[in-house]
């Protein structure tokens, strides 16, 4: 421990030097050039100011037509210095972050050009304000390197549902109410861009764009706009558009869209491999992960290698950890909204080649491009690896998963459009043979939009998501008890959102959403005909949730903004089903059932209603500086039962009913945002408090699978999170990555008077999603344009546990008895992984594009306990004569280096 | 797209993959300042006298011995309202009198009264009727287990298999019962004495065949009206590393192996189904998180005092039988023989021409060869 503890700081002082070595490079580099009177073109001033600002141009000497300069002129600050160059020589300079600057011929027409305080483009004069229900921009896209006109650029504002195309001259038009949007640019080949503009009247606005194969991809993860940290009301929420999930480290050969997100301030991994991720403190299960508006139940391929979520086709994630709009409910935690790309300009194949899986996707634009279809798809070949494990049971096993993805949008017209969206996930392991489980989540969903007018707009979307699981087991001895146990989970969704802007200060989103719930918690089966079990069915559930809900986003003032909703959900619980009542002033144990209840097909048991207040508040100090708060509460009425330490396919979910009540979540943050050097380094600190009501807990060894008393296994709970989280991120230059610290606490208490339905004697207890301490560095170094390099440290207290703390025999055999719950912690955790990634290609027109990636997961090789278990074990070399010990199980003990090769073509 | 094949063809994937999950043993440092009684009993329809142990919990990184609770009040109560008292027996064992004789269908409550005062008493234990499994026969199998260096091994030996319950009715649910079967191995070593002859050492050493607790099946899953085949043991043809020091070999491949069949309670099959889940965890990643073994044993005094073990009240039927593994044919004979109670020991006797009296190291005649063989033993 001595040794990890010495390691850490070390580690962590090394990388954070090397984060912010940069600026204070910068800051040395501010040095005066004496001043001469030598007369220089261009070509010559140019590498001295690359070398003071390190910095890079692009250029065409033409251009400058032999022009001279001053040389002196290199010595002062670099914005006048390009003023003077622009000024001589009628050139436009861009600045495409802030190390590379592209000189073009063509200016760039913004007849307001200007930028308000936000840093937001602004479009009209701001005077115009409220004159205008409706206005006409219009202007051209060119390339920032050559000044060539761009034809068929997408010019697109989600917010609207607004899209438009430049003709063959490159120009474009929209039509829009005013109001503040993002824009977002998108042309095949070159990086996607999106703008922050604020629309008061008519005006004629030029953009450029960048050939993304001459473009250091050197942004990691970012938002939006620049500044959206600072001038969005929410907070709390963690975006990743197209540019920022392609930077996602590439670890394990794959970009793993959940496993990234878990290095983000607040969010923690379920473990190595572990695709499950905790939020502020939360399980797994008080995660809502929509894709395409429908709920993923489990995220994680075998033994949690990957996620089940394909990386490739994917648009952007959207998590949030707080301040949870209106428009959203069902789980306490968190949303994690995973949209899929649906702008094809044209036929396009992407793919990789890993050690444990293989994968590929199509996109393609139909029917003159007024249809874009996307078709997905990876399939693993993992039985290798389980054959070179060490464990002799897992040697003895296979596995194996494939996931499909399909995603077609049609535009009918400039006011409707509809999409449709289906996936099927499979997973399969054999374990010894003999028990063999298989899961599998089928996703569908279709979304219609519709324009009413310019100031209201509505989205349908209907939505189905199942997910199952089965265990077979065939004994050799006996082959007439094999059996089958199947789960299955099946949701329907049906979403009426509308948003509707009555002024530029307002902009109202209301709608219904219904949900049916149907579960199938178990039913046992014979495996075949020839088998004796009988078949039996735990009690199905049925639920149906409705809810109404209302947000404005008000824009006070340029200062002051607010998002205040308020969402009504209501729960029933339907029959037909079987309740048991328990005795009353005794513990809720299976003994004390006093009545059993039996119900009708769809008669209401019970009915939960919950009022769920939501609002954010921002108040920017200036343009880099902003304060935010913000309060939600979120009922739950779905749970996972599950006592394992991540999620398993012998876990069910469960409803609320008259036994278990709804998840109850009130939660309040508090953020400071700032950003530096033009917004080149975002810096923020939340704080946040979460109380919880009615949280399930588990006696001692309870009984999940086929309990049809479940209900008295399950232990009511209370209890709190709170936490700090540190966030500091940089976005240009060759070095990027941001480094975050969380200290955070998740507690839990049993409250009920009877002994027998108590943990550790209703004292507050770590949940064991408790850690206190979470620090995250995470870069990426752009070596040369061809090479780039990014390492992730992590380091985080180690998990609660619950450890034996007596031993005594009985019955000629040793048993144990286990300390108070959570009383004991693992070890801390710390692991630096660490990729190299070479692209073959830098060339715009060449068609196939491929990427080699080697990474290396586990530097240092830090063995960093999964679990700690106790278990009997072989003594020495019998098989009769057994130990007993308690053991830590490694997951990754060494290096684990894997080389991947991405494409596409 | 030929093009594509072509270049993926020629992709050359490398890639060293070591995901060497693995365990290691784990030394926490444990605090607990928790005194806590166990209670270790167990009785039977048999004429008696029972033993009660009682003994305090070790910390768990503990190496000290046992702990015996000692100087403790204890009496036996039944459904009939006798009372009986048990004596002290010294080093923490309480004996029952011998007027202390369980009847089938009788409940039987202990109370224990501790010298700090404290006041245990059991829940009830009914005393249920005894049952005897129907056959046995037995499998000719392999079966495997890890090594010391994490290898798979594999040892030829038989499943020996119980049918039981025949006569119980489809409709009613099964006796529950649990197994103890135990084998006793004869082998033999040669030590050289200072003549030409050596000293003959035949040994009987008995093995507990399973670390788990072997229950019955839970009936409610199957349609059967009996269990056709309930796996008692697996025993193998060779017992290297089964625990033997020094076996020059053994005398034979024949094992005697006695069966006690306890029939027994709710509380009882409940309980053991518990200490199951603790024997038998494997430290994977869907384990349960954990399992606290809770017994039928309370204090009266103080309810949120913890303690340990289980006062059991179950049935007894016992038989023996010889097992003779043939690995010519692959076949396994089972013969019933008389149940003895043998403890591990050896004879010790001097190598002897034929026609002379074997003695042993202090000059006693041994009576004859036959006592140093069981005439039990061989049957075939």
């Amino acid at each position: 421990m001595k040794e990890n503890f010495s390691k850490i700081p070390l580690i962590s002082l090394i990388v954070i030097l090397l984060l912010i070595s940069p600026f204070i490079h910068a800051q040395n580099n501010k040095v005066t050039i004496r001043d001469t009177v030598r007369m220089v073109v261009f070509d010559s001033l140019a590498p001295r100011l690359e070398k003071i600002y390190h910095i890079k141009f692009y250029y065409k000497p033409e251009w400058f037509n032999n022009k001279l300069f001053r040389e002196s002129i290199a010595g002062l600050p670099l914005e006048d210095c390009l003023t003077i160059v622009k000024r001589l020589t009628d050139l436009n300079c861009i600045a495409i972050n802030s190390g590379r600057y592209v000189f073009v011929p063509v200016h760039l027409r913004n007849y307001s050009n200007r930028v308000n305080r936000k840093g937001v483009l602004i479009i009209g004069e701001e005077y115009d304000s409220g004159k205008f229900s409706k206005v006409e921009i219009s202007g051209k896209v060119i390339d920032t390197k050559t000044g060539k006109l761009l034809k068929n650029v997408s010019l697109n504002i989600d917010k609207l549902n607004i899209s438009a195309k430049t003709d063959r001259t490159g120009n474009y038009k929209l039509s829009l109410p005013t109001g503040e949007y993002i824009l977002r640019l998108n042309y095949p080949g070159y990086e996607e861009d999106d703008r922050s503009i604020q629309v008061s009247g008519n005006g004629i606005v030029d953009f450029e764009l960048s050939d993304k194969t001459i473009k250091l991809p050197e942004v990691v993860i970012r938002d939006k706009a620049k500044d959206l940290n600072i001038i969005r009301s929410q907070m709390s929420v963690i975006k990743l558009n197209t540019k920022a999930l392609k930077e996602l480290p590439d670890m394990l050969g794959e970009k793993d869209i959940i496993k990234s997100v878990t290095l983000l301030p607040g969010v923690q991994s379920t473990g190595e491999f572990g695709t499950g991720f905790f939020v502020r403190g939360g399980s797994f299960d008080q995660n809502l992960i929509l894709v395409e508006d429908v709920p993923l139940f489990n995220s994680s391929h075998v033994f949690g290698l990957n996620s089940t979520i394909n990386p490739d086709g994917v648009k952007n994630v959207t998590l949030l950890k707080g301040g949870v709009p209106a428009k959203y409910g069902e789980r306490v935690s968190s949303v994690m909204d995973i949209r899929l790309d649906d702008n094809a300009e044209k036929l396009q194949f992407k793919g990789g080649i890993g050690l444990l899986d293989s994968r590929i996707n199509l996109e393609t634009p139909l029917f003159d491009k007024k249809v874009t279809l996307l078709v997905g798809g990876r399939t693993s070949y993992s039985d290798w690896l389980l054959h070179a494990m060490p464990d002799a049971d897992l040697k003895n096993s296979s596995a194996s998963f494939y996931d499909l993805n399909t995603f077609i949008t049609a535009r009918f017209d400039s006011r409707n459009s509809l999409s449709v969206f289906g996936y099927v996930s499979n997973d399969n392991f054999k374990l010894v043979q003999s028990t063999t489980y298989q899961y599998d989540n089928a996703l569908l969903s279709a979304r219609f939009s519709h324009t009413f007018s310019d100031k209201l707009y509505s989205v349908l979307s209907l939505g189905w998501s199942r997910y199952r699981s089965n265990i077979s087991e065939r004994d050799s001895l006996n082959p007439k008890d094999a059996y089958n146990i199947a789960f299955s989970t099946s949701y329907y969704d049906a979403k009426l959102n509308f948003s509707w802007l009555p002024s530029d200060k307002h902009t109202i989103d209301f709608g219904f959403n219904s949900i049916v719930y149907d579960l199938q918690p178990g039913l046992l089966s014979p495996l075949d005909s020839s088998t004796n079990i009988i078949k039996q069915t735990s009690n199905s559930e049925r639920g149906l949730e409705l809810a109404e809900y209302i947000s404005d986003n008000i824009n006070l003032s340029p200062r002051l903004s607010t998002e205040i909703g308020l969402r009504l959900s209501h729960f029933a619980y339907l029959g037909p089903n079987t309740v048991y009542t328990f005795k009353e002033n005794a513990a809720h144990t299976a003994e004390n059932i006093s009545d059993t209840l039996n119900y009708k097909n769809n008669s209401i048991i019970n009915l939960y209603s919950s009022l769920e207040p939501r609002i954010s508040l921002r108040y920017s100090f200036d343009k880099q500086s902003s304060v935010k708060f913000n309060y939600n509460r979120i009922s739950q009425f779905i749970n996972l039962i599950s006592n394992t330490a991540i999620m398993s396919p012998t876990d069910v979910y469960k409803l609320s009913n008259p036994n278990v009540k709804p998840l109850v979540c009130n939660q309040i943050g508090i953020g400071y945002f700032r950003n530096f050097n033009k917004d080149a380094l975002e810096a923020s600190v939340e704080i946040y408090y979460k109380k919880l009501d009615n949280i399930i807990e588990y006696r001692d060894g309870a009984t999940i699978m086929m309990n049809k008393t479940l209900d008295a296994d399950l232990l009511n709970a209370s209890g709190y999170n709170y936490g700090v989280e540190f966030y500091l991120k940089k976005n240009t230059g060759l070095l990027t990555g941001w480094l975050s610290y969380t200290y955070s606490r998740s507690l839990r208490h049993t409250t009920s008077s009877f002994a027998q339905d108590q943990i550790n004697g209703n004292n507050y207890f770590p949940s064991s999603f408790d850690s206190p301490n979470n620090l995250v560095v995470n870069t990426n170094y752009h070596l040369s344009r061809r090479w780039r390099a990014a390492l992730i440290f992590n380091y985080s207290t180690g998990k609660p546990v619950t450890l034996p703390e007596l031993k005594y025999t009985y019955n000629g055999k040793q048993y144990i008895y286990y300390s108070e719950r959570n009383k004991y912690r693992l070890p801390d955790y710390n692991r630096m992984d660490l990729a190299i990634t070479y692209e073959e290609t830098l060339k715009k027109k060449q068609k196939w594009k491929g990427s080699w990636t080697l990474s290396i997961l586990n530097v240092y090789g830090e063995k960093n306990p999964y679990s700690a278990f106790y278990k009997y074990n072989t003594q020495p070399d019998s098989p009769l004569y057994r130990s007993f010990n308690l053991y830590n199980l490694f997951i990754i003990e060494r290096p684990i280096p894997t080389l991947t090769y991405n494409f596409s073509f | 797209m030929s093009k594509v094949i072509s270049k993926i063809g020629l992709i050359i994937l490398t890639g060293v993959m070591f995901f060497a999950s693995c365990t290691e043993i784990y030394t926490p440092k444990i605090d607990s300042a928790a005194q806590v009684l166990v209670v270790d009993g167990l009785i039977t329809n048999e004429s008696g006298p029972f033993t009660i142990k009682l003994s305090k919990a070790n910390l768990y990184n503990s190496t000290s011995t046992v702990i015996s609770v000692t100087s403790a009040k204890l009496n036996i109560s039944d459904n009939l309202n006798q009372t009986f008292t048990l004596t002290d027996n010294g080093n923490g064992n309480y004996i029952t009198p011998d007027n202390f004789k369980p009847k089938t269908g009788n409940t039987y409550t202990l109370h224990i009264e501790t010298v700090n005062g404290n006041i245990y008493e059991s829940k009830p234990q009914e005393l249920v009727t005894p049952q005897s499994y129907d056959s046995i026969y037995g499998i000719h199998t392999y079966n495997q287990y890890i090594g010391l260096e994490n290898q798979l091994k594999t040892i030829m030996g038989s499943n020996i298999v119980l049918k039981l319950f025949k006569s119980v009715a489809a409709s009613d649910s099964f006796p529950l019962c649990r197994f103890s079967p135990t084998i006793t191995v004869q082998y033999e070593y040669w030590e050289p004495s200072d003549s030409a002859w050596f000293w003959i050492h035949k040994c009987w050493k008995s093995i507990q065949l399973n670390d788990t607790e072997n229950l019955t099946e839970d009936k409610s899953h199957s349609s059967n009206a009996y269990i056709p085949a309930h796996l008692l043991c697996f025993t193998p043809v060779l017992l290297e590393g089964y625990g033997m020091n020094e076996p020059t070999g053994l005398v034979d491949t024949h094992y005697y192996l006695r069966i006690n069949q306890y029939t027994i309670n709710r509380d009882t099959y409940d309980f053991y189904t518990e200490a199951n889940k603790q024997l038998t965890t494997t430290g994977k990643i869907f384990d349960p998180i954990t399992s606290q073994l809770k017994g039928n044993m309370s204090c009266i005094n103080n309810p949120t005092e913890t303690v340990l073990g289980f006062f059991e009240v179950s049935s007894v039927t016992k038989s023996a039988v010889v097992i003779y593994q043939n690995l010519g044919s692959l076949t396994v004979n089972i013969i019933k023989v008389p149940y003895l109670n043998i403890t591990d020991g050896e004879i010790e006797y001097k190598q002897v021409k034929h026609g002379e009296t074997p003695v042993d190291k202090n000059g006693n005649i041994l009576p004859d060869y036959v006592n140093i063989t069981p005439d039990w033993w061989t049957h075939f």
